[in-house]
């Protein structure tokens, strides 16, 4: 926003702080943390392919349960987000249907962007997307792709259908900027990097000299020439918005979900819905400061809602006297991506008319913790 | 909480149409069973959280190190490593996280590129009969590996590239959290009950039992709870009809072109917007914002009231004259637990004196996906409040 409102007053001034990581968003992450739930292949609004393949083949691993070496299969894809020149980038490993139930175990594969000079970066490959990373030092940890229960024998029977395939899907994303220590590292990969063409390649004390190959990723841009169309709303999107040129207002959304029945603990119960609080401050036609509040619930994975907005008057400063609401219109939300908020309005009951304008975010902010876009994107739109 | 004093929102939250299936991305995961709020990364944990902590075992295991050649006799295949576990509290009443912390000895660090792979635990108050497996998780509350990922992979840690130069150096610690891919879960309050944890070696192996303490008999709650971005939301004063707070926790970030260093340690900012009346029944909406540093409890802010705007343009000029946003008083801001903050506010210039509120969220509502409070706190409370 270059149009600074009320909260331009007090940006002015700050100070820096002793480091800690657990209240803000991970600085490090390349891609949108929105963006990053597990591909879906088919969005059923969006009609646009989510996802491109550009490398698959199969590795030889070595399988330390039985000691011999066996060949996994592994696909690569960009899956594209709605935040301009930006995709994920996935790992999938399949173990053949031959080797379905045989306990296995193989070292996951760690891989490295090839820089120019012949350096390595090394990257990991998570399943958590989005997260600080175990906060440990490269090296320290890692994984095993197991084809039986890790858990007590008991469980076990439960959980060896051998007739299923598995697989096993990763994101490629920067390593944790934070050492156990706390200590700041730096960052890996930056989104631009990240999503311009480069080579993957395996990383030496891993793979076995036959079996080196690279990745080519291309950029996004080239699989991609748009960015997605929408984005779901989510709880990412709370918090403060604004239009740009519209002085001293805004509005603060809140997203939230509800407690009660879920699908996933009470079989048969249906998911309770998202509820949108909307709140807009502004002015009435006659410069007199006026907030409208509106809320309704919405179905997960919906990207347009309608909120019916009231208006409540002679109530009570902290009072129990309920006040007098009255709906005086209606509002429109359409989430195109982290920063771009259409807000189609119908106010004529307020003699304020209807319209449309463009929501974004007062000065990138979003909840501490819960980004929804990457930081790159962040600092990139905080011109001003 | 008067059930007319809800918020607007009251209304709306009855009559809930179905919806589609679970999704874990637009959602919280129901089954942790610690408040999202209370723990961070365990490195971080004592300095932000305080040490209300309780170790309750420490021993040592013998667990499987998997290396590129593996020995036929078994034993040679395993290390022996030293196990600490802990109960950390929190600032929901009855709430604590459990803890597990693994160092390995000098001795055993002698192997390159061998890992030691974590042991898998189970919980529950029969265990004979109904152990319910759990997972040791780097990262607090996350998902873990879906069932949908298909993914199952276990857990290993080493690193023997550097050589041991100091015991702290050798140390992992894992927060023990529900198995996601099960359909069985240690919910909230038998986690914090007194239960049996059952230890399993990766080649199934039993380690024995260990007998975790109730939250309540070894640790009283944290008396504060750092402002953190899981507050962020609607916030209510119960009895106060049609009128309530919300608040927005972020974390700024520089214009571009600045020089950006250790980004996450950025000071945090609050917003506030307090939509209220004044002294004559009239709408009166007030904002303030404040920077603080992270790990705060508390947080002071100027109020100010904006007057003779221009709906959805720029400062009009309407006879009037531009009228600057002007102060009208102050609020201290502080956070009891995820469901209580205190609110002190002066606003003698309008009227409207001095005072001190609680703010409670309305409906339980949390930020979708962000949520601060463990999935049965909330519905527990939820009960509470439609009971009253």
């Amino acid at each position: 926003m270059k149009h600074p409102i009320i909260l331009v007053l007090f940006l002015l001034g700050c100070s820096s702080v002793l480091a800690n990581s657990n209240f803000v968003s991970n600085p490090s992450l390349p891609y949108p943390p929105a963006c990053a739930h597990p591909p879906i292949a088919d969005d059923p609004v969006d009609a646009a392919p989510q996802t491109a393949t550009f490398f698959e083949r199969t590795i030889i691993r070595f399988d330390w349960q039985i000691g011999e070496y066996i060949e996994l299969g592994l696909k690569a894809y960009r899956s594209r987000c709605s935040e301009s020149d930006r995709s994920l980038i996935w790992l999938e490993f399949t173990l053949p249907t031959e080797y379905a139930g045989r306990a296995i175990e193989i070292a996951l594969p760690r891989f490295g962007v090839a820089l120019p000079g012949g350096e390595t970066r090394p990257m990991q490959l998570v399943t958590e997307p989005g997260g600080w990373g175990s906060g440990l030092e490269f090296d320290r940890e890692m994984a095993l792709l197991v084809n039986q229960s890790q858990i007590p024998l008991v469980f076990r029977d439960s959980y060896s259908d051998g007739s299923v395939e598995r697989k096993w899907i990763f994101l490629l994303d920067n390593l944790s900027p934070l050492s156990e220590w706390g200590i700041y590292f730096g960052r890996g990969l930056s989104a631009a990097e990240y999503n311009s063409r480069f080579s993957l390649v395996p990383l030496s004390e891993v793979m076995e000299e036959y079996e080196q190959f690279s990745i080519e990723v291309p950029a996004t841009a080239e699989l991609f020439p748009e960015p997605s169309s929408r984005l779901p709303l989510s709880g990412r999107h709370s918090g403060l918005w604004a239009i740009e040129g519209a002085a001293d207002q805004g509005f603060q959304l809140s997203i939230s979900e509800q407690v009660g029945g879920r699908a996933d603990i009470m079989q048969g119960e249906p998911d309770l819905p998202l509820v949108i609080f909307f709140s807009q401050y502004t002015f009435d036609s006659e410069f007199r400061p006026m907030w409208l509040v509106g809320n309704v619930e919405f179905e997960p994975g919906a990207s347009e809602i309608t909120i019916p907005v009231a208006r409540v008057s002679n109530g009570e400063f902290r009072g129990s006297k309920l006040a007098e609401r009255e709906t005086v219109g209606s509002v429109t939300l359409t989430s195109k991506n982290c920063n771009d908020l259409t807000f189609d309005y119908d106010y004529s009951a307020l003699g304020l008319g209807a319209g449309s304008a463009r929501m974004q975010r007062l000065f990138s902010l979003e909840i501490a913790g819960y980004d929804c876009r990457d930081y790159d994107a962040r600092v990139e739109a905080n011109t001003d | 909480m008067n059930r007319h004093t809800k918020l607007l929102l009251a209304m709306l939250l009855i009559g809930c149409s179905p919806a589609i299936q679970a999704e874990g991305y637009f959602t919280s995961r129901m089954y942790t069973p610690y408040p999202p709020g209370c723990v961070t990364l365990p490195s971080s944990q004592e300095a932000l959280y305080g040490d209300n902590i309780f170790k309750f075992w420490s021993g040592s295991m013998w667990l499987e190190v998997v290396q590129k050649v593996q020995s036929h006799d078994p034993l040679k295949n395993l290390s022996q490593v030293d196990v600490d576990m802990y109960r950390v509290g929190c600032a929901e009443p009855g709430r604590s996280v459990i803890m597990v912390e693994f160092k390995l000895r000098p001795e055993t660090v002698d192997l390159p590129y061998s890992r030691i792979v974590l042991p898998t635990f189970a919980g529950g108050i029969e265990l004979m009969y109904y152990p319910i497996p759990l997972e040791l998780k780097p990262v607090p509350n996350s998902w873990g590996q879906t069932p949908a990922q298909q993914s199952l992979t276990k857990q290993t840690f080493g690193d023997y590239t550097n050589g041991f130069d100091d015991p702290h150096r050798f140390t992992w610690r894992y927060v023990l959290d529900t198995a996601s891919v099960w359909e069985q879960h240690l919910m909230a309050d038998l986690y914090n009950g007194e239960i049996q944890l059952q230890m399993h070696r990766s080649d199934g192996w039993a380690e024995g039992f260990v007998s975790v303490p109730a939250t309540r008999d070894v640790l009283a709650r944290n008396p504060a709870l750092p402002l953190n971005g899981r507050l962020s939301g609607t916030w209510v004063e119960e009895g106060a009809a049609d009128q309530g707070f919300l608040l927005t926790f972020a974390n700024p970030v520089p214009p571009s072109g600045s020089e950006v260093s250790e980004p996450e340690s950025a000071e945090m900012l609050v917003f506030l917007s307090w939509y209220t009346f004044d002294s004559e029944g009239r709408q009166l909406w007030l904002v303030g914002n404040a920077r603080f540093p992270q790990g705060e409890t508390e947080v002071s802010m100027p109020l100010i009231q904006v007057t003779q705007g221009q709906f959805l343009g720029p400062r009009p000029d309407n006879g009037f004259g531009s009228v600057p946003p002007a102060s009208v008083g102050a609020v201290r801001l502080s956070a009891l637990s995820c469901n209580v903050l205190e609110l002190e506010y002066d606003l003698a210039s309008l009227g409207l004196n001095k005072g001190t509120l609680k703010l409670q969220r309305p409906a339980e509502l949390e930020t979708a996906g962000y949520p601060c409070r463990d999935y049965d706190a909330r519905l527990a409370s939820l009960s509470s409040a439609q009971d009253r």
